[in-house]
């Protein structure tokens, strides 16, 4: 049910076995999962059931380095999070991404694919997508990826009606953490309980009234920025004595850099793969082990009949039997052009960080600096993985592909017309068995601390290239079965 | 395969005068050595082609 925080008076405690903080994918997922087992839970989001520009404010923040998407709108503050900005693309991690980055041994997950394969069934249920996610070599290097679609679930409207029916799942929305009270007692550390403001009003225009709750465990799904925020203003707020280690969190940060890399021509056999969506490569799981490469994704978007006639003619002066081949496919509609866009993998950099600002917003916590800067090792990513795509185009007669410059020309800059990034917020609360290495341990509790978890992608130590809902999602689920198992 | 003056292929991805991401033995090792480049090029206009295309 929803319960109106705005009618409770100042010093409220609700109590609950289970207080989830966020109502994004991670959050709700969660929250849902719990209720439908039998838990109790409380759901707190801090913002309303609609979009307010007034909600939406309190994401304000600055960001140092390359330039960024406003952080006010790469996200959302309302019911259902920012699954409102999805665009619905889900592909499960590979195995060879939870191994880590080579060269890197702090990108490797505490946790195999294995971990993760249990929920994909169910997570494929909840995102509305089949669950299977066939693959097909097209070479010794390359292979034909898939994504699956969802609709998109926006997850504010398909819980919606379970959240007013539930007896088990209350939800208090317009209520922002603000605070954690530790208990005092001897041994680890724990969370008595959350302290929370509930604004009456459009930005608290008809006052504010602060509360708290009371739980056995509180669950922070607030966001890729939020959750670090977050804990890092609550560990200030207790003298940094919170969490054993003040300075990893918000630390390795990443973010999907995309961006288009060169034209292509495909051929004759390869021309019926426009049908409904673009289609995507990869470089095989050897190929990266062996190059030491991040993992990346090549989106092939196809281009006007115009675009193709213009790349054949292009060719057919620098090598006149294919141009030819080419000029013939096109008016038989078995050649077309396209564009190649790079979706690559980050990897994590210690200085790309969350870390509070000097400003604070109007609920008094500290707004957002974000540290972030493409890393120089990105070039090396991005060319070597482009050029390899093209020669493993070439050599199997898929089509033909010319990177632009800037790929093959490290002193050329990253081109500056767009932002090349995804609204893919991810890392900052790292998972890692090792407390000095990671903030949360392989269950997403977050060390030295008995009752508190984190959901959502802050706890990804590395990124893969597969857009993050679907690893959000059965990450909650995976969660879930640790906080309560099912029946 | 060597440069031809005529089309102007040249051996390896590296367009002459300009500073390379790869260099050297580095661009060739990532790639998998020059034997497996085979024969494909990257032609000066930057198409990378097959030398079949020729």
């Amino acid at each position: 049910m929803f319960v109106a925080a705005e009618t409770f008076a100042d010093g409220h405690v609700e109590r609950a076995r289970t207080c989830v903080f966020g109502s994004g994918p991670a959050g709700l997922t969660l929250a849902y999962t719990l209720a439908e087992r039998g838990e109790d839970v409380l759901l707190v989001e801090a913002g309303g059931a609609e979009w307010e520009f007034e909600s939406q404010e309190l994401y304000q923040g600055r960001v140092e380095g390359d330039r960024y998407f406003l952080l006010e709108d790469c996200r959302l503050r309302v019911f259902g999070g920012t699954s409102g900005h999805w665009g619905g693309y889900c592909r499960p991690l590979d195995a060879h991404d939870l191994a880590g980055i080579p060269g890197h041994p702090g990108t490797r997950w505490p946790i195999g694919v294995e971990a993760l394969q249990p929920y994909l069934a169910a997570a494929a249920e909840i995102l509305e997508i089949p669950g299977e996610f066939p693959e097909r070599e097209a070479g010794p290097d390359l292979v034909r990826t898939m994504y699956n679609y969802s609709p998109p679930v926006r997850f504010g409207d398909k819980y919606r009606d379970y959240c007013e029916s539930s007896d088990r799942l209350r939800v208090c929305l317009n209520s922002a953490l603000v605070g954690m009270e530790p208990d005092a007692g001897a041994g680890e550390t724990r969370i008595r309980a959350a302290e929370i403001v509930t604004e009456r009003g459009p930005g608290g225009a008809e006052g504010r009234v602060r509360w708290r709750v009371e739980a056995e465990r509180f669950v922070v799904c607030l966001g890729g920025i939020e959750n670090s925020r977050l804990l890092l203003w609550i560990n200030e707020q207790n003298g940094r004595a919170l969490l054993p280690d003040h300075d990893l969190i918000g630390r390795y940060w990443m973010e999907h850099p995309n961006d288009s890399v060169g034209e292509t021509v495909l051929l004759a056999d390869q021309a019926g793969l426009f049908v409904e969506r673009p289609t995507h490569f990869t470089l095989s799981g050897s190929y990266q082990q062996d190059n030491a490469l991040p993992n990346v994704v090549f989106e092939i978007n196809e281009e006007s009949y115009t675009k193709a006639k213009r790349l054949a003619a292009d060719i057919l002066c620098i090598a006149p039997p294919l141009g030819q081949r080419l000029l013939d496919g096109i008016d038989k509609k078995l050649v077309c052009a396209a564009r190649v866009r790079c979706q690559w993998e980050q990897v994590p950099d210690p200085d790309n960080r969350v870390v509070l600002g000097d400003t604070p917003d109007r609920l008094g916590i500290p707004q957002v600096a974000l540290h972030w800067r493409n890393n120089p090792s990105e070039r090396r990513t991005i060319a070597a993985s482009t050029l390899a795509l093209a020669r493993a185009f070439a050599e199997q007669d898929i089509g033909r592909v010319k990177p632009f410059d800037w790929i093959v020309d490290d002193s050329l800059p990253f081109p500056d017309d767009e932002v090349i990034a995804s609204y893919h917020h991810m890392g900052g609360t790292r998972m890692s068995a090792d407390p000095a290495a990671g903030v949360v341990d392989p269950d997403l509790k977050v060390h030295g601390v008995a009752n508190l978890y984190v959901g959502g992608s802050s706890v990804f130590p590395s990124s893969g290239y597969a857009n993050p809902t679907l690893t959000i999602v059965q990450l909650a689920l995976r969660l879930a079965d640790h906080l309560r198992p099912a029946a | 395969m060597r440069a031809t003056g005529k089309t102007g292929v040249r051996t390896g991805f590296w367009r002459p005068g300009r500073r390379s991401v790869l260099t050297g033995a580095a661009a060739l090792a990532l790639l998998g050595g020059r034997g497996l480049w085979g024969r494909v090029v990257r032609h000066r206009s930057g198409w990378v082609l097959h030398e079949r295309d020729l």
